[in-house]
């Protein structure tokens, strides 16, 4: 019994990880409708980066967040311009969410996952950070974890605040949001529309980048770690709501519980399936998610 | 200052609007009626740059408009208040103008125009921290035309601006659309309600199944017999 509480804390912390690259996701999803499988893989690849500035250069990848978010703000930027775009303006006569940048997604997803196997290989790369050696305890010396965990969660919270400050109290976020909303009509007012789609996918990776230097901390690199987070941080959104920056946040916690609990109760294996089902009732019975909209 | 010459439109292969010619000169009210599904709003959707021209061009003050982006179209000063409105409904009426007022030569006076347009429009100032979508329709055609007015145009479309509002503000949206003409803004609109835009258009073009079929002035085309039988039921 003790295990399980134990086990609620420790899920909100992974959950909080969950939500932080959930929320990449769900901000590219809000304003351009496309679903990036790619997240995974483009998360993986910010791993690599930090990693290589910590091996080359020392730098830990907290601080690495300096030059990573903003590469991988162009890297996304960049994505949206010379490969979304096109599939877009191509489908645009009646679609919404063209079924082909889906695909496009899917494959850019493997291609570099392979690019990154090509160049480092399969193995498990680890990095052993000043953060992830501090152990952190309740005065009852009940509940123990690292100060990396706990900076994950509440990085993922700082994210989810910065991004809703962007995008809620800014003069660009309205912008975003207007085009979100009507991109017909954003044109008409003088809104460079893909631009804010990819101002809009630039933000959703360097937000994947952030939740990577937290993650790096405590997990390995590997060329295959985001198949699994893509397939979870997708599940989180639609959980949370297509598009809702709390959900995203929310449903990760739901997620990072139901699994470390779950793992207590029965077996980490049944508790995996049983997020999956949690996944598949939420789509059934509110395909909105549980903070969606419409 | 507005010159179409000969345009062709249409979606996906299908030609609505064939060789169409209009033009609108400074300071004018240029109208432009006729039936249902006859290719009005297409016109102006090209015109805009929603939908790529199938043929002709559009010029405006001698440069060359065709086939830019809607935005690029806004920012050289041709401004469309579109059909059905068009608001961003999750923002609030502030917002709206706002993004209307987006680019930056626009913000620069921006605190001025929304001045203007609270005078214009006083219940707007009353409802400007509301969310859009929740205005009667009557307030969100104003919002519609206030947030295109935000974009300091040289030249305004509307499409239907009297469309879905209670008489009494019809009358309201035309003695509107005349100050905003004599404020030295040129205005290209489409309409339903002919009688009253006859009345206060310089030019009117008549477009059946998406060709111009008659153009002369407002006055000029009230006294038209056939014009009389077939819009305005006399
Ligand atoms: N997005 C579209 N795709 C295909 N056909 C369209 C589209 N929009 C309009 N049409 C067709 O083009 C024709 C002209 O439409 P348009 O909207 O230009 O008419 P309109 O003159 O503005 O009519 P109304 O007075 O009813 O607004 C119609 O037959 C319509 O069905
Ligand atoms: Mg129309």
């Amino acid at each position: 019994m003790e295990n399980t509480l134990l086990a609620i804390p420790q899920g909100i912390i992974l959950g909080g990880a969950y939500g932080a690259i959930a929320l990449g996701l769900s901000v590219i999803f809000g304003v351009t409708r496309v679903i990036n499988f790619a997240q995974g893989s483009m998360l993986m690849a910010s791993c690599f980066l930090y990693y290589v500035l910590y091996e080359n250069y020392g730098i830990d990848p907290y601080i690495g967040i300096i030059a990573v978010a903003p590469i991988m703000f162009l890297f996304g930027y960049a994505v949206q311009k010379f490969l979304v775009k096109p599939l877009i303006i191509r489908e645009r006569a009646s679609v919404i969410e063209p079924t082909s940048v889906m695909m496009m997604t899917i494959g850019f997803d493997f291609a570099l996952m392979y690019l990154f196997m090509m160049i480092f290989g399969a193995s498990y790369r680890t990095i052993k950070t000043t953060a992830s050696g501090i152990v952190v305890k309740t005065a009852d010396g009940m509940f123990t974890t690292t100060l990396s965990r706990i900076i994950a969660l509440i990085a993922g919270l700082v994210l989810a605040f910065a991004l809703w400050f962007i995008f809620n109290k800014t003069e660009l976020g309205t912008k975003i949001r207007a085009v979100a909303q009507n991109r017909t009509a954003a044109g008409l007012c003088g809104v460079d529309v893909f631009k804010s789609y990819s101002i809009a996918f630039g933000l959703g990776v360097a937000a994947l980048a952030v939740s990577g230097a937290c993650l790096l901390q405590f997990l390995y690199a590997q060329p295959n770690m985001g198949t699994m987070f893509g397939v979870k941080s997708f599940m989180i959104v639609v959980l949370g709501g297509l598009g809702s920056i709390p959900g995203a946040l929310i449903g990760g916690v739901i997620f990072g519980v139901v699994e470390t609990v779950g793992a207590q109760l029965i077996t980490g294996t049944a508790a995996t399936m049983l997020s999956f089902v949690l996944f598949i009732i939420v789509l059934v019975v509110k395909p909105t998610g549980l903070f969606g909209k419409k | 200052m507005l010159k179409v010459n000969n345009l062709c439109a249409g979606y996906e292969g299908l030609e609505i609007d064939h060789n169409i010619s209009i033009e609108v000169g400074e300071k004018q009210i240029v109208a432009i009626v006729g039936a249902n599904g006859v290719g009005k709003s297409t016109l102006l959707k090209a015109i805009t740059g929603q939908i790529k021209l199938m043929g002709g061009n559009v010029e405006f003050n001698g440069e060359d408009l065709s086939n830019l982006p809607s935005h690029k179209v806004m920012r050289k000063g041709v401004v469309l208040v579109p059909e059905g409105r068009q608001l961003f409904p999750m923002l609030t009426v502030d917002e709206n103008l706002n993004v209307g007022s987006s680019t930056k030569e626009n913000r620069k006076n921006r605190r001025e125009n929304k001045e203007k347009i609270y005078e214009m429009f006083p219940v707007l100032k009353e409802r400007s921290k509301q969310k859009a979508g929740t205005l009667s329709g009557g307030e969100q055609q104003m919002v519609a035309t206030s947030r295109a007015l935000m974009g300091n145009p040289k030249l305004l479309i509307m499409d239907e601006p009297s469309w879905g509002l209670a008489p009494i503000l019809v009358t309201e949206m035309f003695e509107a659309i005349k100050d905003i003409r004599d404020n030295g803004t040129s205005i290209l609109i489409v309409e339903q309600n002919v009688q009253k835009t006859l009345e206060i258009a310089d030019k009117a073009y008549v477009i059946e199944q998406g060709t111009v079929v008659m153009e002369g002035k407002g006055s000029e085309l009230l006294l038209d017999e056939d014009l009389k039988k077939a819009y305005l039921g006399m």
